[in-house]
């Protein structure tokens, strides 16, 4: 057919590849946002020099109080507050944050788009084997926001399990996402977000009946939800075991030297005290930082933490 | 370390078959749900379109031009958008609307736009001749419509019908972001409950080629049955 | 109306849209030429190829295309995707496949008696391609080229879901922080996308009439097929 030269043609070749290169240029030179991420298997990274000189980016989710965009547009709330003290004792001073939701927080610090996750992150086992935490500095119980009366009377999951006309909200990778479903919560009675506020809007729309989260969130939302409140703190029982959720930071496995000064740093402030001034304006309280003193990462998953992997 | 997690059965490696086995049945539950609002979205689309389309060829400016406008509007801008408007702005106005329904209605309305325009291109294609005898007759526009132009004009619209079938069944996973339990809401609750990413949506992207690509070969058969162009 | 900030904030988001769908639209054009052309081969393998690219990237959705990219191919290669590199490269593919179908579509329309005699001219399939097939296939796949760049448009807004700050992910953060009511924003965002569908649509009718200099195009051409 006439057609046949035109691929045995020399120049066609040429051409096509010449097309294949530029294609690829054009994806390299391309940088989207955030560059780092070098993953060295093992070897210790060097972020720590890297950022006493040239500063460090935290990823966190836009949820109050743990961590929000306040009006200047910087990253504000418990965490990025307490991180930004524990990097000035290791000698850090510049930052830049990046809002990510809280269920994609993980992956974003494993393909660098990130250095560190400030969000006040429940530390639990399956976390703790995707990425290195640090101990906590502070422990919530759970609470529910129903409307005002607590009409359904929710004290804990197994009492939303138990009720069949209650809808629960949760928020995308949290931890109540575990503890509801572990409490016995059918799939059609669960809604995940998403954000923080599409609970709060879900919450007002009638589309939940509750939502569920730390007792220090849920305190906070219900203050701009005039008719509903908050329930009491409980611990969440599941099988028999009591779930404290304990916060902290979160770097790779391979920042680890990072994570250990990090680390040093955060304890000595919390052990003596200091913790509590800088976070009492969002809401925390001695009952928050103090059940914190003392505890580890090991003690909150149970095992001993040697985890080097990256799965 | 491999081995100690395995026993204790955190998936390893690339891909963990045991993990995609364990995640199969939720993920089927999923297409189902997907599938049902893409079923009752065309239902909702077929009969829009129709209506939008006898809308735009009104010989009223006043009913044309705005629906015309609309139609032009939900066309240009994106279906998550929409979505987010019946998800998010309509309970500001009093209206909440479960999520299995916001999916339909923002479907079927988006893809209702577009069969309009085939319904108009098919109404379009039947001869002048036929309009001009049926006016010659007598008819009452009604009987011309049922007996004269809807049946020549249907025809050509099916074929596009299947095609905005199969468009509205790939849009269907954007129902995840309004909450609704489908395929691909299955898929990222699975990745951010257990981290891993590989198993949940590589097996969302075969499970979707299992009934996208039937689907295709079904409407390609459409396409052939009821031939394109009377030109 | 709202406040120039909100405005401002959302056009920045806007600039997102418009880059992330520029550098979409860029590859799926270079995969949907190369796709088209390479699919109108002698040769069964590189047909057969393509027709798999084809029928896989545009059988499963841009969505689910956009989180496997996004979620499962880093995890494959073992390499770092940015948002914006993952989006591009999802909603590219996804273009190209559909594209291919275009170019082939175009490239057969043109009527065999062009090809037939440039070849008579002693020209090159290269130089036939470029000089007298591209240009004259182009007039018949403009307009629904045209749909398709609009569609990876709208299709961008799904970058919103993989935490890329363009429009619509935008919109969700003014509401968070609560800088306007939720039907302001979305007034604002609607209008953005409307707006840049219309300049989209006029560059492509611009593009049409410039390469339908000296032919035959409207309601005549396009019954001949």
């Amino acid at each position: 057919m006439h057609r046949t030269d035109f691929f045995r043609d020399l120049r066609t070749k040429r051409a096509m590849a010449a097309l294949f290169i530029a294609v690829a240029v054009l994806g390299a030179a391309c940088n989207g946002d955030g560059g780092g991420g070098e993953t060295t298997d093992g070897e210790e990274s060097g972020l720590l020099e890297r950022a006493r000189s040239e500063g460090i980016r935290i990823g966190f989710a836009n949820e109050r109080p743990f961590g929000f965009e306040n009006e200047q547009g910087e990253a504000d709330g418990e965490a990025p507050a307490v991180a930004r003290e524990v990097l000035k004792g290791i000698g850090i001073t510049e930052l830049e944050s990046v809002v990510v939701e809280f269920g994609a927080l993980i992956n974003g610090l494993r393909a660098g788009r990130y250095d560190m996750i400030a969000a006040g992150m429940f530390i639990t086992e399956e976390r703790a084997s995707q990425a290195l935490f640090t101990d906590p500095d502070y422990c919530s119980t759970s609470a529910f926001a129903v409307p005002q009366g607590n009409p359904q009377g929710l004290t804990d999951f197994q009492s939303v399990a138990a009720n069949n006309d209650v809808t629960l909200g949760v928020v995308t990778g949290g931890v109540e996402v575990g503890y509801a479903e572990a409490a016995g919560v059918p799939a059609d009675r669960l809604r995940r977000f998403d954000l923080t506020p599409d609970l709060v809007d879900g919450l007002k729309a009638g589309r939940i009946d509750a939502f569920a989260l730390t007792a220090i969130t849920v305190r906070d939302q219900v203050k701009d939800l005039p008719g509903f409140e908050a329930t009491e703190g409980f611990v969440p029982v599941i099988n028999g075991e009591e779930q404290l959720g304990c916060g902290g930071f979160v770097f790779r496995f391979e920042d680890k030297e990072f994570r250990d000064a990090f680390n040093e740093e955060l304890v000595s402030l919390r052990e003596s005290d200091e913790i509590l001034p800088l976070v009492e304006k969002f809401g925390f309280a001695s009952a928050e930082t103090d059940v914190a003193k003392g505890k580890t990462v090991e003690d909150l998953i149970g095992k001993p933490y040697d985890y080097g992997m990256n799965s | 370390m491999t081995s100690e997690l395995r026993a204790q059965g955190v998936p390893q490696g690339v891909w963990d078959w045991d993990f995609a086995l364990e995640i199969l049945p939720q993920l089927l539950r999923g297409l189902v749900v997907t599938v049902q609002a893409t079923l009752m979205g065309i239902v909702v689309a077929m009969v829009l379109g129709l209506v939008l389309a006898l809308a735009r060829r009104s010989r009223r400016r006043l009913i044309s031009w705005p629906v015309g406008a609309a139609v032009e509007f939900v066309r240009s801008t994106p279906l998550l958008a929409q979505l987010f408007f019946l998800f998010f702005v309509l309970p500001e106005f009093g209206i909440v609307l479960s999520p299995f329904l916001i999916g339909v209605l923002g479907l079927g309305i988006h893809y209702g736009c577009y069969t309009s325009e085939s319904y108009r291109a098919g109404i379009e294609s039947v001869p002048r001749g036929q309009w001009e005898a049926a006016v010659a007759l007598n008819m009452a526009p009604a009987t011309k419509w049922r007996r004269i132009v809807l049946p020549q004009a249907i025809p050509t619209v099916i074929p596009a019908l299947g095609n905005y079938l199969v468009a509205m069944f790939k849009e269907a996973p954007l129902l995840s972001t309004v909450t609704v339990l489908e395929l691909l809401a299955a898929s990222r609750n699975i990745q951010s409950v257990s981290f891993r990413g590989m198993e949940p949506f590589t097996l969302a992207g075969l499970l979707f080629l299992a009934v996208s690509l039937p689907a295709s070969v079904l409407v390609r058969y459409l396409e052939r049955r009821y031939g394109y162009a009377r030109a | 109306m709202f406040g120039s900030q909100v405005f401002g904030r959302l056009l920045e988001g806007a600039a997102t849209t418009v880059q992330v769908t520029a550098l979409a639209v860029l590859l799926g054009t270079v995969l949907a030429l190369i796709g088209g052309v390479v699919g109108l081969s002698p040769s069964p393998w590189a047909r057969a190829l393509v027709r798999i690219y084809v029928e896989t990237f545009r059988g499963v959705s841009a969505i689910i295309l956009l989180f496997w990219v996004f979620y499962a191919l880093p995890i494959m290669l073992n390499l770092f995707l940015s948002p914006l590199h993952a989006g591009v490269l999802a909603l590219g593919t996804n273009m190209g496949a559909y594209g291919t179908e275009l170019v082939r579509g175009g490239i057969k329309a043109v009527p065999r008696g062009q090809s037939e005699a440039a070849t008579a001219l002693n020209m090159t399939g290269w130089q036939r391609l470029r000089h007298i097939v591209l240009p004259q296939a182009v007039v018949t796949m403009l307009p629904p080229y045209g749909n398709l760049v609009i569609e990876v448009l709208k299709s961008s807004s799904l970058v919103s879901l993989i935490a890329l700050n363009d429009l619509m992910r935008r919109a969700q953060s003014l509401r968070i922080n609560g800088a306007a009511s939720t039907p302001e924003i979305f007034l604002g965002v609607f209008i953005l996308y409307g707006a840049m569908a219309g300049v989209l649509t006029l560059l492509v009718r611009a593009a049409e009439r410039r390469f339908g200099r000296g032919m035959d195009i409207g309601r005549l051409a396009r019954i001949v097929k």
